[in-house]
């Protein structure tokens, strides 16, 4: 199954244009040098994605690429029979063709080496990422639960917020 | 003292990781070695190791008290937080690079079923230096650049690979290989 189909409705938020998030992702960015910070939650249907990069939203969501990434495929794959899955952009294979593509599309954003998590629940499934720049291969190791588990509830805060 | 290595061994077997899974995940803190010796009772163990086998397991996921590790009392562990456990994957990640030269990480995008390899699972490896006939569970890195997840035997000529659940044998010229790693490493996820 297709992660995004072409009736999915997806509300997209630049992080940006929350005060807090944009505290969260200047503070990671001070912190671990972060430069790329996501999180989607899923409902049914319903997609609510926030980012800190809109050009890059625009290719890996409006342009479906999420559909052809191999991250986010075997996340979502595993996730079928695990409540979470960590993963380390650096160690998923991207095969020749259009994985290969995407990856080196990302990497012209300047996003990379980052660390995903995924979570399902019987209804929702959530996705947080954070990355660094192309040239910053040991950003993952940076990366701890402390800073998940803060960002996650930081973007939950503002879930429960906004009444979804 | 035979009823306290009951327990460490307890708590370490209901994660379902071996005691070199231990000294991963505790980034060489905890010696599979040492945690052997005192899971057999084999030999005396301090307080202080006793407290950073509790902060360990807690670490892990695994809601367990002092007082139950020392004395049995009070509720028995349970595992409390898959996340938690999880996350730590980050970390060994870590470590195993440091521990292993010339390793590789590898995120498995397919479910081998007979040898307990799921997708997503996370496999360490190392480059193999001498030839064996043995067959091992290995990474092959082709000279495309490609990669090959498969039990391997080498002989003089060829790679063979083995998929034991689609009963297939395949052949690749040397001239096509260029890395073999062998698994030493599989992380699970909870």
């Amino acid at each position: 199954m297709k992660i995004l189909s072409s009736n999915a409705h997806v509300i997209t938020i630049p992080i940006q244009e929350h005060k807090g998030l944009e505290t969260l992702f200047l503070g990671l960015t001070k912190e671990i040098k972060c430069s790329y910070l996501t999180y989607m939650i899923e409902y049914k249907s319903c997609k609510l994605y926030l980012t800190s990069n809109e050009a890059w939203k625009n290719e890996l969501i409006s342009n479906q690429l999420m559909n052809s990434c191999p991250i986010y495929d075997n996340a979502f794959k595993a996730l079928e029979r695990h409540e979470s899955i960590v993963t380390i952009w650096d160690t998923v294979h991207h095969k020749r063709g259009v994985e290969k593509d995407i990856k080196d599309y990302r990497t012209s954003f300047d996003i990379a080496h980052g660390v995903g998590l995924a979570i399902s629940s019987p209804e929702w499934r959530e996705s947080l990422v954070l990355a660094g720049k192309r040239d910053d291969p040991f950003f993952y190791e940076r990366v701890n639960s402390v800073i998940i588990q803060n960002s996650l509830s930081k973007f939950r805060t503002f879930i429960a917020s906004r009444k979804i | 003292m035979k009823d306290i290595a009951n327990r460490i061994r307890e708590l370490r077997e209901l994660l379902e990781i071996s005691r070199k899974e231990v000294e991963i995940r505790s980034n060489g803190v905890i010696k599979a070695s040492s945690l052997s010796s005192f899971e057999n009772a084999q030999s005396q163990i301090s307080i202080s190791y006793l407290k950073q086998l509790v902060t360990f397991y807690q670490q892990q996921g695994v809601d367990v008290g002092f007082d139950w590790l020392i004395t049995g009392n009070g509720p028995a562990p349970t595992e409390s937080s898959t996340l938690e456990s999880n996350l730590a994957v980050i970390k060994e990640i870590s470590f195993f690079k440091k521990m292993n030269d010339n390793s590789i990480i590898y995120t498995s995008p397919k479910s081998i079923p007979s040898l307990n390899i799921e997708q997503g699972d996370i496999v360490g490896a190392v480059k193999t230096k001498k030839r064996t006939q043995k067959t091992k569970l290995c990474l092959i890195r082709l000279t495309d650049g490609e990669y090959i997840l498969a039990l391997t035997r080498e002989s003089s000529e060829n790679i063979i690979t083995f998929d034991p659940d689609q009963a297939e044998v395949n052949s690749l010229p040397l001239e096509m290989v260029e890395d073999i790693y062998e698994i030493i490493w599989i992380r699970k996820f909870l």
